[in-house]
């Protein structure tokens, strides 16, 4: 390993500042322009492009009788492939605890969310029909029409859906805390501007809005914290559980029909592979592209360098097992048209795309034996970009060669690509690009609460200054400033451990009538205890949520198979419930999601925009440094007083307040 | 109506409550005895409703008129009201309801038997005639889609005077004005120029025509003339004569150039009556062996078992060794191929004495025809399994060279060209057109507005045979009766009615119309009308004129004349000379029928190229001169070139290159302009099926011809199976045990239904001719795309008939197989599609949901068979109007983004169940439910019926040995399967088996 992950004099309020600076001062505008003014160009062309196909039809595309699939379907696998790559890469980070992910979760994050957007047009404007879509979801309909339950495309579409879900659930309850840190710095830049009257002042305040929207009231309360961590890594772990449900149900797509090249079982498993590989690949590139773009050495380090140059060599090495595999498997045991389509990858008239499939997914990554190379950028980036072009020609090989010709010589046609596919799959890179390009202008791209995290366990140290600094600047509490009604009384702390010391010192005191809390802009299990929030879980939701939704949708299939709607498909049985399974486990997944989802808000009570903790007195710094305990009043007997007492007595290094407020309600 | 209606007794009436509650009119109230017989005799129909005012028997009458109001439009034309109908009963059309009406098709002159099904007053579709004892239920690929030419956009529409819109009034007066001057000078200068007749009553006119005028000259000509044919009858017997071969008495046939199974007037019933010979001949446990020679490939040298290839130039030899060798000469001495063959053949042909039949085509010279015959003669087959009668055509016309030459020397004042188009057809030496800018006046009818037409004084549209009456001889000299099946659709006249005016100088607008000229024809001068009429009817029922064919004739051969010196073979001398043969196309013919877009997409069956013709060559020459598939070529010839694109064509002869007609049309605004290239240019006016010596350069351009099959061979699979005569079955074992599966066996679908639908194709009998597909494509509404689709891949032909060739490239065995959806029991494509838009019925079909389809492809992407077509773009919505009128109500128009495939023509079996619904849902009987491709066949190779019956015809075919399944070992269970080709036991010929 070369290099420490964060520097050690990063503070918690400079790592905010450092992101939270992009979204909020869009520094290097210049190149941000360019790079939005190409995205933006391709988006147009998307535009035109899908205009013209809804117009016309797939007949713009050079598919053709034999080749029905052609790049439509090649891009949708690319597309879903680098989203599940992204999503594991981002869920397996979390779920590991590798505590350098902030780096590069919140980037993998985003890309698998854009990456299943543009991936989930697909299946939409490929259809012949595409504005009946929807019929291939299961919904009430005046027909009393089922879809047909056995079909791959039709768990490709319950798989989209949930995924989709899942991307969106994680980002955003990754992001949320970040929000609140955006919200109150925006808030604080739009006073600024509202005290000297800058012209911009209402972007500023409009700003805040928005982003305080978003934060949905989030305060970084410890039992928001506490949540918000159980469902953060359980969303994680149905995330990489979908993700292989998603890539089986891409896969069987071509595994379940009887052509040669598709009917293998070890089809799977080289999606899965080459999708997280891709993934991994595309998620390298563009975390390289936000380093070198936005300057962000301190965050991302050679060490995240390395680590993902390990990964890419570990999945290069993985690819390579399974082309091995599927040759020696097909060339042993496979049939006659097996092994024709395997001699037509190699050597027919789409020998090129193979060999740049099998090159760029096997080749590159093996130069990141080399500990020098795994930690210049400019390598990873290339690998990553060869992986990703690798990926996509995979899919144009596996679809394509099929295709041109299959069981029957007379069938056979050729394909060649043509402007218009490569128009589409263009088009949906710039919707991609447009949408990430937004997404780093107006949100963090390093996540704020891994990066302060990862601060404070690498350099505790720089609290304990932190907190000198501020010991030294504190005030004395304030006298009552009056008779108005009290909502609770608050105090500053500079760390957790002071904090959960204070709550410790106060939380015997009548507490029927004070709710404690804790507020601060990292997670804070210190807390937990004293608050007596021990031992509260988010997994019975989830488990219920999940189960639920799976058993749910199962029987649906069942019930609409077997018994409403009952047709002859294929000679398969009334009952043939394989067909069922990974629909289901994609339907559970998405169920445990959303209960995972409302239980964060529900157990939180969001959204919820205004509250009086937000009038504490430098309440924003709850989410910038500082760790601030709240106790709300409950009854008439409460006793703001004893509280300040109380605090006030405990020694400086073990938990005494830097200031003491009474809250006005 | 007579008489004021009594006013007070109405009143009573309505006042009573006893008056119809909706009144008509005030008779109606009154339902006076007037009024009923009234209604009885203006609406016979209405007045069985007027008695029985009910609300269902008003609907039904309000729908009927809606429905015929649109037959006003129709009511053109007099004398046109006396159709009738050859199944249903004739007093009306009910609407809805399909009516067939037996007619002719007409084949370059020649007839052929159809049944043509109408639906409320407009043609839809062509079957065969089962009666008709010549073509006996078959049809080809021209007959199939003159229900489109019917309707075709860019018939001629209107008379034309020097290209300008005329009409026939402006015509006759025109005429009218020349007549006298004609009629005194005895018709000097005038000359008629026709097609082929084989019409009595066409030639009836001819012959009034030359009594009115005795100096005219009549000549006849054609693209595809059957003129040496007939020579070589005159040098063989001192006479013209027809030539019939005999299959059911034959045991070998040898065909020198053959043709007998390929497109033209005698395929239809030719081609039948050899593959039930050949099926008697299977079921006695032999072969009906067919030894064929020929320059390029044929569906004839394609079906052979023993084929060989040899230049044109080289038949007459191998014809003389032949007859040396029935004279009882030493065999042919080598081990070349072709003395291999010689001896083979002629050793069959001696076995075969008295059963043997030689046979030539059409495009063999009138030396060949005349040895043939000889040969015949010397093995006694002549009169035996070869029959002679009376020429079908009508002889003592002049040929278009004749014609070219009298307008040459300014003999010809006035040109009457009537449906023919000699400056497309004619031999480039003629030079037809500028010799046409000789002649003062030119008045050309046709049924389209064609190169001569554009050439000509006067264009008159001609009458398409199915809005004509007429009469036409099949090739055995059967009448065919012409009847019309809807008005004209632009006023167009038949031949027989501009011949009648051109002699009388009146009809037309009135008078003598087309009935009154047939009937006037038919009419025995002893019969009395009513007996006429009865003998009339009858025969507008069967279609024909009963036992009309030609008798046979005793013939002899004259003596031989002084034995040529034997030509050396013509193997070109020049470094780059070849020899140039030929061929009508395989699917527009002569290009009379180049504007019929089935035909144009119909892939040709050899080459499966569509919308062009190319030059064909052999994969020697190819090799030798560098020459690759879509190389433009120029043929050239004593300073006349063609260019077109080279087409490697396995089975054609070294130095032969083959040139086709029909293309390279030159018509402002039509269809088949500027496809392809024309050949008449090149063709010698002496022997146009031959060019003894060209040269054959490439331009050095390249333009890849379109076609629909890349890959010709089978790849060492076993899709097409050959079943040697006598070996152990090759067909799928019977009762094989099913493979292991996850799932319970399927349950058995015969459970509560009587039918399970399936097909059986003998691929012994298919000779690839596509009348089934173009019977598809008008039966089922087949869009079609256009070159640039079929480039891109997109044919929409839901069955195809796969050509696949074996063993040598250089004299290869062709196998064809159509391709329909198999409807597997355990069908793919079903699983795949996720809204059950294909799915299974409970009679075994394979259904396509196209109204639920939403166009994800995985069906055709899951299918093994690739039967399945998409509508990648709107291919059904730029059609014009009056095409629109061809289209089969029965069958959806598909839209863009939906996925279609073969039905089984489900539209006919549930046809065949609402009958057996109306008869207390009795079983459909076997064999009333007949599919399109099945009904057009010639060579009855598809049999469809239920399965599920083992007494059914296609469950007997199911049980033959030869019977299997196309890629059967994926478990799919297609309910569409074939029977194996049969070959020789003995196989020496390099027949994959």
């Amino acid at each position: 390993m070369s290099g420490p992950l964060i520097r050690p004099d990063a503070t918690l309020q400079g790592i905010g500042g450092a992101v939270a600076a992009i979204p909020l001062t869009h520094p290097g505008n210049q190149r941000w322009w360019i790079a939005f003014g190409g995205a933006g160009a391709l988006l147009g062309l998307f535009v035109l492009t899908l205009g013209y196909l809804l117009y016309a039809g797939p007949g713009i595309w050079a598919n053709n009788n034999a080749v029905v699939w052609a790049l439509d379907i090649a891009s949708y696998d690319w597309w879903i492939g680098v989203a599940s790559g992204s999503l594991l890469v981002s869920a397996i980070l979390l779920l590991l605890g590798a505590e350098w992910r902030g780096a590069v979760n919140r980037v993998a994050e985003t890309l698998a969310l854009l990456a299943t957007v543009a991936a989930g047009l697909y299946p939409i404007i490929h259809l012949g029909r595409p504005w009946f879509f929807f019929w291939n979801l299961p919904y009430p309909n005046t027909y009393n029409l089922w879809p047909q339950f056995r079909s791959p495309l039709l768990w490709d579409a319950i798989d989209i859906v949930s995924f989709l879900v899942i991307c969106v659930s994680l980002w955003f309850i990754g992001l949320l805390p970040d929000l609140a840190t955006l919200r109150d710095r925006a808030h604080l830049e739009a006073m600024r501007q509202l005290d000297v009257k800058a012209p911009t002042r209402k972007l500023a305040l409009l700003r805040a809005q928005v982003y305080g929207i978003l934060a949905s009231g989030w305060r970084g309360s410890a039992a928001h914290w506490q949540i918000w961590v159980q469902a953060y890594r359980t969303v994680a772990l149905l995330g990489v559980l979908l993700v292989v449900s998603v890539q089986t149900g891409a896969s069987v797509m071509l595994a379940g029909s009887l052509m040669p090249g598709w009917h293998s079982t070890l089809l799977p498993v080289s999606f899965l592979v080459n999708a997280v590989y891709s993934g991994v690949g595309v998620t390298a590139v563009i975390v390289m592209l936000i380093r070198i773009v936005y300057g962000l050495d301190a965050l991302v380090t050679t060490r995240h360098l390395d680590v993902l140059g390990r990964l890419l060599l570990c999945l290069g090495c993985a690819s390579a097992y399974c082309y091995a595999a599927e040759y020696f498997d097909t060339f042993l045991n496979g049939d006659a048209e097996a092994r024709g389509v395997l001699v037509r990858r190699m050597t027919g008239t789409h020998a090129l795309v193979s060999w740049t499939a099998v090159l760029c997914l096997v080749l590159p990554a093996q130069i990141l034996w080399s500990a020098r190379i795994r930690t210049a950028p400019l390598a990873i980036a290339a690998v990553g970009l060869l992986v990703a072009v690798g990926a996509y020609a995979d899919h144009v090989m596996v679809l394509v060669v099929t295709l041109t010709q299959d069981f029957l010589p007379s069938s056979k046609l050729p394909y060649t690509t043509d402007v218009w596919g490569i128009a589409t799959f263009a088009g949906s890179v710039g919707l991609f690009l447009t949408l990430l390009l937004l997404f780093l202008r107006y949100l963090p791209a390093v996540s704020i609460v891994e990066s302060r995290r990862l601060a404070l366990t690498a350099s505790p140290a720089a609290q304990d200054d932190a907190r000198a600094v501020a010991s030294r600047a504190a005030a004395r509490p304030e006298e009552d400033p009056g008779s108005a009604p009290l909502w609770g009384v608050s105090a500053t702390f500079a760390s957790q451990g002071d904090l959960a010391a204070a709550l410790q010192a106060v939380s015997g005191l009548s507490p029927d009538h004070v709710h404690l809390d804790g507020h601060g802009p990292v997670p804070m299990p210190r807390t937990l205890r004293p608050l007596g929030l021990e031992g509260r879980s988010i997994l019975p939701y989830a488990l219920a949520g999940a189960l639920l939704g799976g058993i749910g949708f199962f029987a649906l299939c069942i019930y609409a198979t077997a018994y409403d709607y009952v047709f002859l498909i294929g000679g398969r049985p009334r009952l043939s419930w394989p067909s069922f399974v990974v629909p289901s486990v994609s339907f559970a997944m998405m169920a445990g999601c959303v209960a995972i989802h409302l239980a964060l808000l529900v157990l939180n009570r969001l959204p919820r925009l205004n509250h009086p903790a937000f009038n504490i007195p430098g309440f924003l710094r709850a989410s910038e440094d500082r760790f601030f305990l709240s106790a709300e009043a409950r009854s008439d007997r409460f006793d703001a007083g004893r509280i300040e007492r109380r605090l006030a007595a405990l020694p400086v290094e073990a938990g005494r307040p830097l200031e003491v407020r009474r809250i006005p309600r | 109506m007579t008489g004021a209606p009594d006013i007070a007794a109405l009143r009573a009436k309505l006042a009573g409550g006893d008056g119809p509650r909706f009144w008509r009119s005030l008779d109606a109230v009154a339902d006076s005895p007037e009024f009923r017989a009234y209604l009885a005799a203006e609406f016979p129909s209405a007045s069985r409703l007027a008695a029985a005012p009910e609300r269902r028997g008003f609907l039904k009458l309000m729908a009927a008129s809606f429905a015929l109001g649109g037959l006003t439009a129709c009511g053109g034309g007099g004398g046109r009201d006396h159709e009738v109908p050859y199944v249903n009963q004739p007093e009306r059309i009910v609407p809805g309801t399909d009516l067939s009406y037996a007619s002719s098709a007409v084949f370059d002159g020649f007839g052929n038997g159809i049944l043509v099904t109408t639906r409320n007053g407009r043609p839809l579709k062509i079957e065969g005639n089962p009666q008709h004892p010549w073509s006996r239920g078959g049809t080809d690929v021209l007959a199939q889609a003159s229900v489109l030419g019917l309707y075709d956009p860019f018939r001629s529409q209107a008379v034309q005077h020097l290209g300008r819109p005329s009409s026939w009034a402006a015509f006759r007066a025109d005429l009218q004005g020349q007549m006298p001057g004609w009629r005194a000078n005895r018709g000097e200068g005038l000359a008629l120029l026709t097609g082929p007749v084989t019409s009595p009553g066409v030639a009836a006119q001819i012959a009034r025509l030359r009594t009115a005028y005795p100096a005219l000259r009549w000549y006849a000509g054609a693209g595809a003339s059957r003129d040496g044919i007939y020579e070589g009858a005159r040098r063989a017997y001192g006479r013209v004569l027809e030539t019939h071969p005999d299959f059911s008495r034959a045991r070998t046939i040898v065909a020198l150039d053959g043709d007998f199974l390929d497109l033209g007037p005698g395929q239809v019933g030719l081609s039948r009556r050899w593959i039930e010979a050949r099926r008697a001949a299977y079921a006695e446990g032999r072969l009906l062996t067919l030894h064929a020679a020929a320059p390029t490939p044929t569906l004839t040298s394609a079906k052979a078992d023993h084929g060989i290839v040899v230049p044109a130039g080289r038949l007459e030899a191998l014809a003389r060794d032949l007859l040396s060798l029935a004279a009882g000469g030493a065999a042919p001495g080598g081990d070349d191929p072709v003395s291999r063959w010689a001896r083979d053949a002629g050793t069959a042909l001696n076995q075969a004495r008295g059963a043997g039949i030689v046979t030539a085509g059409l495009s063999a010279g009138p030396e060949l025809h005349e040895l043939v015959h000889r040969l015949n003669g010397a093995l006694g087959n002549t009169g035996a399994t070869v029959i002679h009668t009376a020429p079908t055509e009508e002889m003592g016309a002049g040929t278009l060279a004749d014609l070219a030459e009298a307008m040459d020397h300014g003999a010809v004042k006035v040109l009457v060209v009537l449906g023919a188009n000699p400056v497309y057809e004619a031999p480039g030496a003629l030079d037809f057109a500028a010799r046409m800018k000789r002649v003062p006046l030119k008045i050309h009818a046709g049924l389209y507005y064609d190169e001569t037409g554009a050439h000509a004084d006067w264009h008159l549209p001609a009458a398409h045979p199915l809005e004509s009456w007429g009469d036409v001889r099949s090739l055995d000299g059967t009448v065919g009766l012409i009847q019309p099946t809807v008005a004209p659709l632009y006023n167009g006249r038949t031949l027989a009615e501009m011949l009648a005016f051109l002699a009388g100088g009146e009809g037309g607008e009135s008078g003598q119309d087309a009935l009154g000229l047939l009937k006037a024809q038919w009419r025995n001068e002893t019969e009395d009308d009513t007996a006429f009429e009865t003998r009339f009817s009858q025969a507008l029922r069967l279609g024909f004129w009963a036992d009309s064919a030609r008798p046979a004739e005793t013939v002899a051969l004259t003596q031989a004349a002084a034995a040529v010196p034997a030509a050396a073979p013509s193997s070109a001398t020049a470094a780059n000379g070849v020899e140039v043969v030929f061929r009508p196309d395989s699917t527009i013919w002569d290009g009379t029928h180049a504007d019929l877009a089935w035909l144009q997409e119909l892939p040709k069956p050899l080459t499966k190229v569509v919308w062009e013709n190319v030059v064909a060559v052999s994969p020697g020459l190819a090799e030798r001169a560098g020459i690759a598939t879509g190389d433009i070529l120029r043929v050239e010839a004593e300073g006349r070139t063609v260019e077109g694109p080279a087409w490697i064509l396995p089975g054609q002869a070294d130095d032969t290159v083959t040139l086709t007609l029909g293309y390279g049309r030159d018509v402002p605004d039509h269809l088949a302009r500027g496809l392809g290239y024309a050949a008449a240019p090149l063709r010698p006016p002496g022997s146009p099926w031959r060019l003894a010596d060209a040269r054959l350069t490439k331009t050095g351009e390249r333009r890849m011809p379109v076609t629909t099959q890349h890959l010709g061979t089978m790849e060492g699979q076993d899709l097409v199976r050959v079943q040697p005569v006598g070996a152990p079955p090759v067909g799928d074992p019977k009762g094989a045990p099913t493979p292991a599966s996850f799932y319970p066996p399927p349950e058995s679908q015969d459970r509560w239904v009587a039918a399970q639908w399936g097909m059986a194709i003998d691929l012994d009998a298919c000779i690839g001719c596509n009348a089934c597909v173009t019977a598809c494509q008008a039966e089922n509404n087949i869009p079609v795309v256009g070159r640039e689709e079929v480039e891109k891949g997109r044919w929409m032909g839901w069955l195809r008939v796969d050509r696949y060739y074996a063993g040598d490239l250089d004299a290869p065995s062709t196998h064809f197989q159509p391709v329909p959806c198999m409807h597997c029991e355990q069908a793919p494509c079903e699983l795949g599609c996720p809204v059950e838009a294909t799915l299974h019925d409970s009679e075994g079909l394979n259904l396509q949901v196209y109204n639920r389809c939403v166009g994800t492809r995985t069906c055709q992407s899951y299918c093994p068979y690739k039967v399945r077509r998409f509508n990648y773009l709107d291919y059904t919505g730029g059609m014009t109007p009056v095409e629109q009128q061809q289209r089969n109500p029965e069958v959806t128009v598909r839209s863009r983004g939906v996925m279609e495939k073969c039905t089984y023509c489900i539209q006919r079996i549930t046809a065949a169940r609402i009958t057996s619904a109306k008869d207390a849902h009795a079983p459909i009987p076997d064999g009333t439910v007949e599919t399109a491709c099945q009904g057009a066949c010639p060579t009855r190779a598809i049999t469809f019926g239920n399965v599920a019956d083992p007494g059914s015809q296609v469950s007997a075919a199911r049980r033959d040995p030869r019977e299997y399944a196309l890629l059967g070992h994926l478990n799919t269970r297609p309910r569409t399967t074939y029977l194996a080709e049969l070959a020789p036991a003995a196989d020496s010929n390099g027949r994959e088996g």
